[in-house]
């Protein structure tokens, strides 16, 4: 199961995700992700303080997010990650491609 | 193998020479007191002062070879790690026994029998292996850093100290533990590294400025000769078969007691340190037998691994095993010049109890930590609590321990150390019957809950006794390779439209295995992350990747196809 609430800073976007990002919850969050990039969130900062894990199916979405937001010169921020999402996003080279922050605080 | 934050002069590290030297002296300040503190057994045995100059003398000796064979580490003989031996009045009622049938020479001689017998213990400890868990390496060092805390507060209060307390002495006792404290906690450098010896030599400075010295100490070293060569034998050799079972339970102790020192010194030298090695801890048990059965011959008090000079070598950030050398060399000086060794009869006993005091603290909580830092089953609750329960028994109980059991019994109850550990030992025997190590589970994918699969595994986990981490890491991968299997159609289905999938598990003391077997095709394992286009653009990269996570999540890892349609892959993780 995953759980996405959203609010809105100013210009940025903070996505609060709990759960599990799994095979089926990405195709969901995919979605999500998209209608707010379409939206025109242009900055995107999400929270992972909840998020016990995340398969190589969630760090797809993940990437396609990068991606997207890139090609419009956007940005995103991941914060608070767990020790064991931590750990995937390092192995996976994933912790390269995005700036990590311990907290939300810190990420705004 | 990884250094600690802490420490300055690691294990094979080789300080300057004014630092050994420097650091000897600490250690030697604060061992030397053992000689001095545990005489209990000269003065009871009124051996006259010559005799007494003679037993330190060859005690500090034979102490100075033990710790150099410790190090050497040569020929199977010493752990390589710093770890000093010291005297304990753990081995006094054996030996008053030993002396009442049949006088000094055969209390001395029969620790000869105590040696060789820790020879054999060594090598028993080390086929025992799977019996020396972490968490028995865990109770020994906490009841270490109990034994120290609890001595500590006996010194500090001056208890049971010989002459009782003098003038100001428990005022220079809190001196000396505040200077220490000052010195390791702000400051840097060299001053951390000294700062038990800085307590001490502050305690002993203000003890000769405000209180002088006693009449008795004043005359002492007015007797004693600056230079005097040991003598070989002082007290003779003898021989009795019906004393052999007592002195090989004192070996046994003693060996429990190393046990204990020896994972200290192996935790306190490795960050990521995770297994008593049972093998060096052999070879340093073997190192404490020869230097008894050489204490034996020489006349001079048993000794055993001392979990405090370990402490010391830590505290400070100081454990390269060249110090032994030094201290070696500087303990066997020290036993040619009679003088100097009147130093720990000077020492206010408030001094050395802030310095156990001081110590016992990054013991106890080392230990602590090697005992939280596993899963534990209720087995393996019931033999850390039990053993700690009997450590800490042996203070208040010590002489119902020695007037009501056997009379072969009381070497090992004389030792916090050695009494909760055989404990402990004794029970993690007894819980490994009927512990299975390989346990299966069927999982239906879908209907399956990764509670289920992290329920199961933690079980596994705890009866291992893993490390957290390690446990964490194989639900994340299981679960990842559940996950690929289902949704990548790995799994054949059954009439019902399920896929089964078969997971055992396999514990030893290393490693935790994980296999799972299941009918259909094997799981491609890759040695590489996919590009982010292949990621993107197909189903491929995403497999390819949780094949990746599970190569890196997992130490090892082998997917295969076997026949009649089955595969497997399994997943090994060192702990």
């Amino acid at each position: 199961m995953l759980d996405i609430t959203n609010e809105n800073r100013g210009e940025v976007l903070i996505a609060h995700l709990s759960g599990r990002i799994d095979a089926a919850a990405s195709r969901a969050f995919e979605e999500q992700a998209l209608a707010w990039l379409e939206a025109g969130t242009r900055s995107l900062v999400m929270d992972l303080a909840s998020i016990s894990y995340i398969s190589s199916a969630g760090l797809r979405v993940f990437l396609l997010i990068a991606k997207k937001l890139k090609e419009v010169d956007g940005s995103v921020k991941l914060c608070a990650l767990s020790p064991a999402v931590n750990d995937v996003f390092e192995i996976s080279g994933f912790s390269r491609l995005f700036s990590i922050y311990p907290s939300l605080d810190q990420a705004l | 193998m990884k250094k600690p934050e802490s420490v300055v002069y690691w294990l094979k590290d080789k300080p300057p020479a004014a630092i050994s030297l420097f650091v000897s002296l600490q250690q030697l300040s604060f061992l030397g007191v053992y000689l001095v503190i545990s005489p209990l057994f000269i003065m009871a045995e009124n051996i006259d002062n010559e005799s007494s100059q003679a037993l330190i003398a060859m005690t500090l000796l034979v102490s100075g070879i033990g710790v150099m064979l410790q190090a050497a580490g040569r020929f199977g003989i010493g752990s390589g790690y710093f770890c000093p031996l010291q005297v304990t009045s753990a081995s006094f009622a054996t030996m008053e026994l030993a002396r009442v049938s049949g006088g000094l020479p055969l209390a001395f001689g029969m620790v000869g029998v105590m040696g060789l017998s820790q020879i054999v213990f060594g090598e028993l400890f080390r086929r025992m292996r799977g019996i020396f868990s972490v968490q028995l390496a865990g109770v020994a060092v906490t009841l270490i850093g109990l034994g120290l805390g609890y001595r500590g507060v006996v010194l500090m209060g001056g208890i049971d100290a010989p002459g009782g307390l003098w003038k100001h002495d428990m005022a220079i006792g809190f001196l000396a533990l505040a200077v220490m404290i000052v010195c390791n906690v702000w400051t840097s450098g060299s001053l951390r590294l000294f700062s038990a010896f800085a307590g001490i030599f502050a305690g002993f400075a203000a003890s000769i400025l405000v209180d002088g010295v006693r009449p008795e100490d004043a005359a002492r070293f007015a007797q004693s000769p600056v230079f005097a060569l040991p003598k070989l034998p002082v007290f003779g050799w003898a021989f009795d078969a019906g004393l052999v079972i007592p002195y090989v339970v004192l070996g046994l102790a003693f060996s429990l007691h190393g046990f204990g020192a020896l994972a200290a010194a192996q935790r306190f030298n490795d960050a990521d340190w995770r297994h008593p090695d049972m093998a060096q801890i052999s070879h340093g048990i073997r190192a404490e037998g020869v230097s008894n059965v050489i204490a034996a011959l020489a006349n001079s008090l048993p000794l055993t691994s001392s979990g405090g000079a370990v402490s010391l070598a830590a505290a400070t950030g100081c454990t390269s095993r060249y110090v032994a050398y030094w201290l070696g060399g500087v303990m066997i000086f020290m036993a040619l010049l009679p003088k100097i060794t009147l130093f720990w009869f000077v020492l206010p006993v408030p001094v050395i109890g802030a310095a156990a005091i001081f110590l016992s603290s990054f013991t106890l909580l080392t230990g602590l930590q090697m005992i939280a830092g596993r899963l534990l089953d209720n087995r393996k609750v019931l033999t850390v609590g039990i053993g700690l329960l009997l450590g800490i028994s042996h203070e208040p109980l010590k002489h119902y321990y020695r007037d009501e059991l056997p009379a072969f019994l009381v070497p090992v109850t004389q030792s916090s150390v050695a009494l909760g550990v055989a404990g402990a030992t004794l029970l993690s025997g007894l819980f490994r019957i009927g512990a299975g190590t390989r346990r299966r589970r069927s999982f239906v994918l879908r209907a399956s809950r990764l509670d289920d699969v992290t329920e199961y595994l933690e079980q596994q986990g705890r009866a291992w006794g893993a490390c957290a981490d390690t446990v964490r890491r194989a639900e994340y991968a299981i679960w990842q390779a559940f996950e690929i299997l289902d949704d990548h159609e790995f799994v054949e289905r059954d009439e019902d439209g399920n896929g089964v999938v078969e997971v055992e598990t396999v514990v030893d003391e290393f490693t935790f295995v994980v296999i799972a077997r299941y009918r259909g095709a094997s799981i491609p394992v890759a040695t590489h992350a996919p590009t982010h286009e292949e990621m993107l653009e197909s189903d491929t990269g995403i497999v390819q990747m949780a094949g990746y996570l599970l190569y890196k999540l997992a130490d090892r890892v082998r997917s295969r196809e076997l026949s009649k349609g089955v595969a497997e892959f399994r997943l090994t993780f060192v702990d």
